[in-house]
């Protein structure tokens, strides 16, 4: 690993244990949930991390169709990328649905329900569920090409995800920041908030450039092994024609 | 499995392993307030 990765591991590592102090010792508890509202301080940064990742595998995608027959080299930095940012989605969008779920029985005293803004998050969940294991199982040359185009219709899905409580009547609750007037949280609350949210990205960016890595590599190994069998095939034999 | 590989599933295993902690934190902080 290189040395500014550890570096930056080092300090994520800090944001992370003041986010995690300041989230369970400093702030106060909330006035009406007590205790059980401080899941909210690692509920916000997962889903700001699922729409981090997921933009950015929407953008490497792009990418990836726009130069994939133009310039190779930067296609498969597109498309690792693509890959690294859709798992870190994957996972952030696991643990929002896995808090909210937990918060929820803390509160509504109901594990799941079929609300627009879980239904949609969870049908989210499962498209990039099925493209990573469309890129993991399926094989040939259009695979890459395909599951670049499924993240652009999967992506559909995100601001729908965004807008659902501000659409429909949910039993999620309506937006806590840029929602009416009159909505958020109290300022003595805001440090675990933003402490958590810088943490949590630093740590999703980390992951993901580690994932990138490898899946570059990977990739990388791929085509020169690919290059070499072409240059080491046996030249096509000539019919010599016969009277 | 390479070094890569080996710290990548550290990687998301500290992430869940974190997460676990914290929310057991929260709920052992909940479970005292209800008493």
């Amino acid at each position: 690993m290189k040395l500014w990765r550890w570096l930056w591991l080092l300090v994520t590592l800090g944001v992370l244990a003041e986010g995690f102090r300041v989230a369970l010792f400093v702030v106060p508890p909330d006035s009406a949930q007590g205790n059980v509202q401080r899941i909210f301080y690692y509920h916000i940064p997962s889903w700001a991390g699922m729409g981090l990742f997921f933009a950015i595998n929407l953008g490497c995608s792009l990418v990836y169709l726009a130069v994939r027959n133009r310039n190779h080299a930067l296609a498969m930095k597109a498309d690792s990328l693509a890959v690294a940012s859709a798992e870190m989605g994957v996972v952030f969008c696991f643990i929002g649905l896995v808090t909210g779920s937990l918060w929820g029985r803390a509160v509504w005293g109901i594990w799941w329900t079929w609300d627009a803004r879980l239904t949609s998050t969870l049908v989210l969940w499962l498209i990039y569920v099925a493209y990573l294991l469309l890129r993991r199982f399926a094989a040939g040359p259009q695979m890459r090409t395909l599951a670049a185009v499924m993240a652009i219709f999967g992506y559909l899905d995100v601001p729908l995800v965004y807008m659902s409580t501000r659409w429909w009547r949910t039993q999620h609750p309506a937006p806590v920041f840029g929602g009416a007037p009159g909505s958020g949280i109290d300022k003595s609350m805001m440090p675990a908030v933003w402490w958590n949210l810088a943490g949590w990205l630093m740590w999703g960016i980390f992951v993901a450039s580690l994932r990138y890595v490898s899946e570059y590599r990977a990739q990388k190994a791929e085509q020169d092994e690919a290059l070499q069998s072409l240059e080491f095939a046996p030249a096509p034999v000539q019919m010599a024609g016969g009277r | 499995m390479s070094m890569g590989d080996r710290h990548l599933i550290i990687a998301y295993a500290a992430t869940i392993l974190i997460h676990l902690v914290y929310l057991g934190f929260v709920a052992v902080k909940a479970k005292k307030q209800a008493k």
